[in-house]
């Protein structure tokens, strides 16, 4: 494996440091700007590397800043307008629409307000009443009232009109969906189309809002929104289907990097998927060059790339518990390699996963699920056949009604057999330990014990493994 | 002979072999046997009729016989489209109820 990048790491934590000193408010960044004016004048005069090491990490720690400082300011515009109501706006869709508590939720690009136009870059969520009209690429003249809801700002629409229509790939993009959420219609009943449309094309409603509670007192809340598993999954479908089309190299390479990036924007490019979806292309990338990446690298750059693009991601809850699951699979994976082992593989990555988000469940959810990790392994293998099957069925729809029907059929019994099992197993008491409340602090002193403990285990492990091959070298 | 398979053939073998047992399943026992709602069964005791037409939730509105996901949803956009019902008789204009469902619906709804 490739060493862990240190530079990188440090890279890293000095943005996030900025960040913070930008969120916190009281810490002033000018004593960072005269040193990071200072080390830039000494890098050059002395050309020394522990010089420009230290300039480098500055200038991360001013560049967190900066992007935070260029958040704020755009939520403080949209926080002025929170208070109009009846307002007109003129806007265009910027995103692929997703639907969101029975409602049409779409990222609105701000280009005039009430016969005015606007300058300033503005992008803010709107919620219409649920239609399949509205398409990205749409120039759209909107009534409607801003609204202030967990602060954020958002425009709620009570009428619109399209004024024209823009070239926008995501349109493209958002008519598959479309047909695809169709198909599920037409494919599978009422009590598992929910299910289907949730887990692989990312439109949740109230259904799973009901359930969500359940699946997350058994620790299995993953499985209900579109997380890196199932982008894994999907990665692996197609990958296994391209193998099988006898499509290789680079090809095949290029054709997964389009195919992900597509399936990330059609599932609302939420923070985990996006997480996969980078490390995959990653992955790719170094695939092309037939080189090997260290996984702890990968994942700190994705960290890296996605807080540059979004800084406030950094704070959503399932960024944290996204990165936290891989950081804890990773270190199972990669701290204790044993060749060959496919079921105890299977074991560490459960392990790793349940044991890395236990801290931030009981910070957030105030409680632990108790018997996620055995949840995780029994149903783990029945959800990924569910999703291969189900992908079967949509992807078949495009090209054969009679094999996607026959995909989709498959696919009952096992919805069936998980549903029944999961609604009697919920009822059992104490599967989720309810905690009192905890600080942000208390978590983080938590994972750095974890991770001493997880290093220590991995030390001895090493050293009586080395006492039994150095006995069996004595003749 | 003796036949040899790849790793991704007998990943596909054992894929497809699943598949056709829980098709097999479905023509046997029939599609509606296997059919099993997690979210009614788990908000059915906490639904009391006749439920008020502008306030019931989609959970409560899946309860009332012969509504579904999609005639749930189809109410619940009328409702934010048109600002909520002001008669039951508006339940028509819901796209596909027609006046053999209403005349079904009516009992469980109120205003």
């Amino acid at each position: 494996m490739r060493p862990f990048s240190w530079n990188l790491f440090g890279l890293f934590i000095a943005y996030i440091v900025g960040i913070l000193i930008s969120k916190s408010g009281v810490i002033s960044i000018l004593p960072v700007i005269i040193l990071c004016g200072a080390f830039l004048l000494l890098s050059i005069v002395l050309t020394n590397k522990k010089v420009i090491s230290v300039f480098l990490i500055l200038l991360a720690v001013l560049l967190g800043f900066l992007n935070f400082e260029l958040d704020k300011s755009k939520i403080k515009a949209l926080e002025e307008l929170s208070d109009y109501r009846n307002v007109e706006l003129k806007g265009l869709v910027s995103s692929i629409p997703d639907k969101k508590d029975e409602l049409l939720k779409f990222s609105l690009h701000l280009t005039g307000m009430d016969n005015e136009d606007l300058d300033a870059n503005l992008h803010l969520n709107a919620y219409s009443g649920y239609t399949t009209s509205i398409e990205p690429g749409d120039d759209l003249v909107l009534k409607g009232d801003f609204r202030k809801i967990r602060n954020e700002v958002i425009f709620l629409v009570k009428s619109y009109e399209i004024i024209s229509q823009k070239f926008s790939f995501k349109r493209y993009i958002y008519r598959i969906k479309k047909y695809a959420l169709d198909k599920v219609d037409k494919l599978y009943p009422d009590e598992y189309a929910f299910f289907v449309k949730a887990t692989i094309l990312g439109q949740t409603g109230k259904s799973i809002q009901n359930i969500r509670g359940k699946f997350q007192e058994l620790g299995l809340a993953h499985i209900l929104a579109i997380s890196g598993l199932h982008v894994g999954l999907v990665f692996f479908f197609f990958l296994f289907l391209l193998k099988s089309l006898y499509i290789r190299g680079r090809i095949r390479g290029c054709m997964l990097a389009v195919i992900m990036l597509g399936y990330m924007l059609i599932t609302g490019a939420r923070p985990p998927v996006v997480r996969a979806t980078v490390m995959a292309l990653v992955y790719i990338y170094f695939w092309f060059f037939y080189t090997k990446v260290n996984p702890f690298n990968v994942l700190i750059f994705t960290a890296f790339l996605m807080s540059l693009i979004n800084p406030e991601t950094i704070f959503q809850a399932s960024f944290l518990l996204s990165f936290s699951a891989m950081l804890g699979i990773f270190m199972m994976l990669y701290l204790f390699t044993n060749k060959g082992n496919k079921l105890f593989n299977y074991f560490k990555v459960a392990l790793g996963a349940w044991l890395f988000v236990a801290p931030l469940s009981w910070f957030y959810f105030k409680g632990i699920a108790l018997f996620g990790l055995l949840f995780n392994i029994v149903f783990l293998p029945v959800f990924s056949f569910l999703i291969a099957c189900v992908f079967s069925s949509i992807v078949a729809s495009f090209v054969s009604a009679t094999v996607a029907i026959f995909f989709a059929h498959a696919s009952y019994p096992f919805f069936y057999i998980l549903f029944k099992v999961l609604d009697n197993i919920s009822k059992i008491r104490f599967c989720f330990l309810k905690l009192p409340p905890v600080s942000i602090w208390v978590v983080v002193l938590i994972y750095i014990v974890l991770t001493t403990i997880i290093f220590i285990v991995r030390d001895i492990i090493r050293k009586k493994q080395k006492i039994y091959t150095d006995s069996q070298d004595v003749p | 002979m003796k036949l040899s398979f790849t790793k991704e053939e007998k990943y596909l073998v054992l894929f497809l072999s699943f598949c056709f047992l829980g098709f097999l399943l479905v023509k046997f026992t029939g599609v509606e046997s296997l059919r099993y709602s997690f979210v009614s069964s788990r908000y059915k005791a906490m639904v009391v009729f006749p439920l008020d037409l502008n306030s019931a939730s989609y959970a409560e509105l899946i309860q009332v016989p012969g509504i579904g996901g999609v005639y749930a949803e189809r109410i619940i956009q009328y409702r934010y489209e048109k600002d909520g019902f002001s008669d039951l008789k508006e339940l028509i204009n819901v796209k596909g109820i027609g006046d053999k469902k209403f005349k079904k619906l009516l009992p469980y709804f109120k205003i």
